[in-house]
């Protein structure tokens, strides 16, 4: 009796243990037939979940996503896509920024792709050639603590000239600081950048894992003043903490004038993965992000994205229809994607002394 | 700082935290050995027995509790809540070092503590040595005299420290989550450094596999001066056929110390990040905040961690149970070494092997995670299953088994309670311990999980680096509370099942 109660148990496990294996093998095997689309996404999950969501109720598509977490920043999703070119698993690529976007525009992993919600998007923040779309933007902005001092751009820029060891900025290897070091690499030259940084570390600016962290660092008074997006910002603002922000300007520091200032407007892209697996449904995901209602709900949203395209401005929220101005003042990213390889390889080279 | 000095310096902070562990272990190993041992009942209870019974304030089962807890608490759960004071000390950072430094030692020392208590004791015991001592010639030189006390130590009664501080060194050295959350960096002039924030910093924009695994041969450098080492001396302590008595300290002073040691390592690891947990659950599920759809995230990192669970077992198995005995040991260090890499290095390599033209139809399949966790966990299970193996009661456990083939049912129920707890229940403990470690494993999924298949774990990271806090306490208190309860039903069905099999 034993032995036949013995091999009950040892068939029970066999089955469970091949059932997982199943599942591991082919973990899609509850899902067969419904109609699909794999989206890598490095924007919030908490923004961005609710847009998918929308998006399967009106279309019936599911989106299966990977997202880009703070553990796979180092290995982004861009390097992700450059390993699986050759056999594509990933339909849309959503990304936080532009430039990792156009680098892999350049590497021929992104589609030609000139869907509904092309045309309303300036030029300045597409590929003329179709592979990628911005949408739904961040911007660089100062972050200051209000009890310590007032938001006066004067002010914060000569504190922050003459206190570095009060002020926060996250690591440049990352995200849209290595956008803003990006473009200074771009306007004034390397060497300005390395001597400026080494002056900078030297007299104690701290660097912080992220923008998140400079924004906690300045909202709880650890910090005074430091630079991170808007939508870390008005996080802060939402939990009621003293802080206010001003826009980052760069220049070139030579020619003066307003024309010779822009702002730094990073915007979410959308583009189609080349010779991608569920094309038709990759495509109307991308129609459906680059749309207003699209816009408009991440304006609307806690992260408030700022528009890049034409929306009814009724509907969006005061702070957002103001940084909305700020759009056509926006530095061109577009010749930016030398000037970061350089940075990165001179910022790891840094790292390694 | 260059990878050099960050692994020097790694390498200082996990031999610090190693070495402190392995010497607190000590007392505490010996209070629980102590509290293991039946006390006395009746009349027959001596003053002494009745002043350490009222001393022990907490039973048997709280102060295993209070041990393990720490132990258990999901790191990300303690970097999460290490978070804010790490930032508040941006301007110390000597301080926040000294933090990451406790955290690290009461996170880990546990394990510590658990390897003296259920490892093989020492096979020469004190009167051995006291005579080996006695019968050395007095004219020996005093270093020659020394040297032969370090050598006695190293084959007799210090080779559990040996294996705790191996074991600390290792889980210190390979941390990472607590790092990332505490804002420990790749060792900037303000902050203090980390190895595997370093090495995850040198991916940014892409670095070749090649580059990163010639990167990680300077911490594999570091972890083999203290594997191979420890390995040489343990070979002998887990194979030898003698064993003396474990020693006991039963003293009021030494139980009422190590109440109050663990009571403080549980509030400080366990107890503060399950305030914060607890208390913004409350406030979510007061305000309703929205959770997201968590269970089929759940029931994806419970399927990964048994698929692993499962082939962990069967290749321990191999190299434990089968392989030739000569070969044992060449066999073990094959498959310890992709884990000793590093979580990181070894999903990149995982990651780089599923893209070739023969593997690469399974890329978007859960076995490359499977695989990666289960490679990262074998170390661990391999400590695991060896500790386990060598302090298994063989004799009594046949004796059981032959009393299970009695004809009478009483004697067949007496046997495979016996069996039950001789043989079925460590395992399955064993067996739940790794499951839950690669439940928890956050690196490798995040890496390589497919679109279709992304485990909780990955998802509340990334969460919790915006703070939302109340559906985010939901989440994490649900990601908690749903493997417990299968746990729980696994373990009553566990006595179930074995009574009715040799019943």
């Amino acid at each position: 009796m034993p032995n036949k109660k013995r091999t009950a148990v040892a068939a029970a496990g066999i089955i469970l243990a091949g059932a997982l294996v199943s599942f591991a093998v082919w973990p899609r095997m509850f899902e067969a037939g419904t109609p699909v689309v794999n989206v890598y996404c490095a924007h919030d999950a908490i923004f961005a979940d609710a847009i998918f969501d929308e998006f399967t109720r009106q279309t019936g598509i599911k989106v299966a996503i990977t997202y880009d977490t703070e553990a796979t920043k180092s290995l982004s999703l861009v390097d992700r896509l450059k390993r699986e070119r050759e056999h594509p698993q990933c339909d849309v690529f959503w990304n936080n920024e532009q430039v990792g976007t156009m680098d892999l525009a350049g590497q021929d992993v992104l589609a030609t792709y000139k869907g509904s919600g092309y045309g309303r998007i300036p030029a300045l923040y597409k590929d003329a050639d179709g592979r990628w779309t911005g949408f739904a933007a961040r911007m660089r902005v100062w972050i200051v603590n209000t009890k310590a001092m007032p938001p006066d751009r004067e002010k914060v820029e000569t504190f922050f000239k003459n206190h570095p060891e009060h002020c926060a900025m996250a690591n440049p290897l990352y995200g849209t600081t290595l956008t803003q070091f990006s473009i200074l690499w771009q306007l004034r030259g390397p060497e300005h950048v390395k001597s400026w940084r080494a002056d900078l570390r030297q007299r104690g600016l701290r660097e912080m894992a992220g923008n998140a962290p400079v924004k906690d660092a300045v909202a709880e008074g650890v910090c005074e003043v430091g630079w991170t997006d808007t939508d870390d910002f008005f996080e802060a603002l939402d939990d009621k903490k003293p802080v206010a922000m001003l826009p980052l300007f760069v220049s070139d520091g030579k020619a003066t004038g307003a024309e010779s200032k822009y702002t730094i407007i990073v915007p979410n892209t959308v583009g189609l993965i080349q010779n991608c697996p569920h094309q038709s449904e990759a495509q109307r995901l991308v129609d459906f992000l680059l749309s207003a209602e699209t816009e408009l709900a991440l304006a609307r949203s806690k992260s408030r994205q700022i528009p890049l395209g034409p929306v009814d401005s009724q509907k969006i929220l005061p702070e957002v229809r103001e940084l909305a101005q700020s759009v056509p003042q926006g530095y061109d990213l577009r010749k930016l994607e030398m000037p970061r390889r350089e940075c990165i390889d001179w910022l790891k080279s840094e790292s390694r002394r | 700082m260059s990878l050099a000095a960050v692994c020097a310096w790694s390498f200082l902070r996990s031999a610090a935290v190693a070495l402190f562990a392995a010497l607190l272990s000590q007392p505490l190993a010996n209070v629980l050995v102590a509290s293991k041992a039946p006390l006395a009942t009746g009349s027959g209870i001596n003053g002494r027995e009745r002043t350490r019974r009222r001393a022990a304030l907490l039973g048997r089962g709280v102060l295993w509790g209070l041990l393990l807890a720490p132990f258990l608490v999901p790191p990300l759960l303690v970097g999460y809540a290490y978070y804010r004071p790490a930032l508040m000390l941006v301007h110390y950072p000597r301080t926040t070092e000294a933090i990451y430094w406790a955290v690290l030692f009461l996170r880990f020392f546990a394990a510590a503590v658990l390897i003296r208590v259920f490892a093989p004791p020492s096979p020469l015991s004190a009167e051995a040595i006291h005579c080996q001592r006695l019968l050395r010639p007095r004219n020996k030189a005093r270093l020659r005299r020394w040297a032969a006390d370090v050598f006695t130590w190293l084959r007799g009664s210090g080779q559990p420290s040996i294996a705790a501080f191996a074991v600390i060194f290792l889980s210190a050295f390979q941390e990472f989550e607590i790092a990332a959350l505490m804002g420990i960096t790749a060792g900037d002039v303000q902050s203090p450094a980390s190895w595997t924030v370093w090495l995850f910093n040198w991916q940014a924009g892409g670095a070749p596999l090649s580059e990163s695994l010639t990167f990680a041969m300077t911490p594999l450098f570091y972890e083999l001066v203290v594997i191979v080492p420890a390995l040489i001396l343990l070979g002998s302590w887990m194979s030898s056929p003698w064993r003396v008595e474990r020693e006991a300290d039963g003293s009021v002073r030494a139980r009422v110390a190590s109440e109050i040691f663990l009571i403080a390592a549980t509030l400080v690891i366990a107890g503060g990040p399950s305030l914060i947990v607890f208390r913004g659950a409350l406030r979510g599920l007061q305000s309703r905040a929205a959770t997201g759809p968590l269970l089929p995230e759940i029931g994806i990192a419970a399927a990964i961690a048994s698929t692993a669970v499962l082939l962990i077992g069967i290749l321990c198995a191999v190299a434990l149970g089968f392989a030739p005995r000569r070969l044992r040991g060449a066999i073990v260090s094959l498959l310890c070494l992709p884990g000793a890499l590093g979580s990181l290095v070894l999903s990149m390599g995982v990651l780089w092997l599923f893209q070739q033209p023969g593997l690469q139809s399974l890329s978007q399949s859960l076995v490359p995670v499977v695989l990666a966790v289960a490679f990262v966990l074998l170390p661990r299970s391999l400590i695991l299953t060896a500790m386990l193996g060598s302090s298994r009661r063989a004799q009594a456990a046949h004796c059981a088994r032959m009393l299970a083939q009695s004809p009478s049912a009483p004697q067949r129920r007496a046997a495979a309670r016996l069996i039950d707890e001789l043989e079925v229940r460590r395992f399955f403990w064993a067996g739940v311990l790794v499951w839950y470690w690669a439940y928890w494993e956050l690196t490798a999924p995040s890496i390589l999980a497919p679109p279709a298949a992304t485990p909780f774990v990955v998802r509340m990271y990334n969460f919790m680096h915006y703070r939302q806090d109340d559906p985010l306490s939901v989440m994490i208190v649900a990601s908690i509370l749903v493997p417990l309860a299968a746990v729980a039903l696994l373990a009553g069905a566990r006595r179930f099942v074995v009574r009715w099999v040799l019943q």
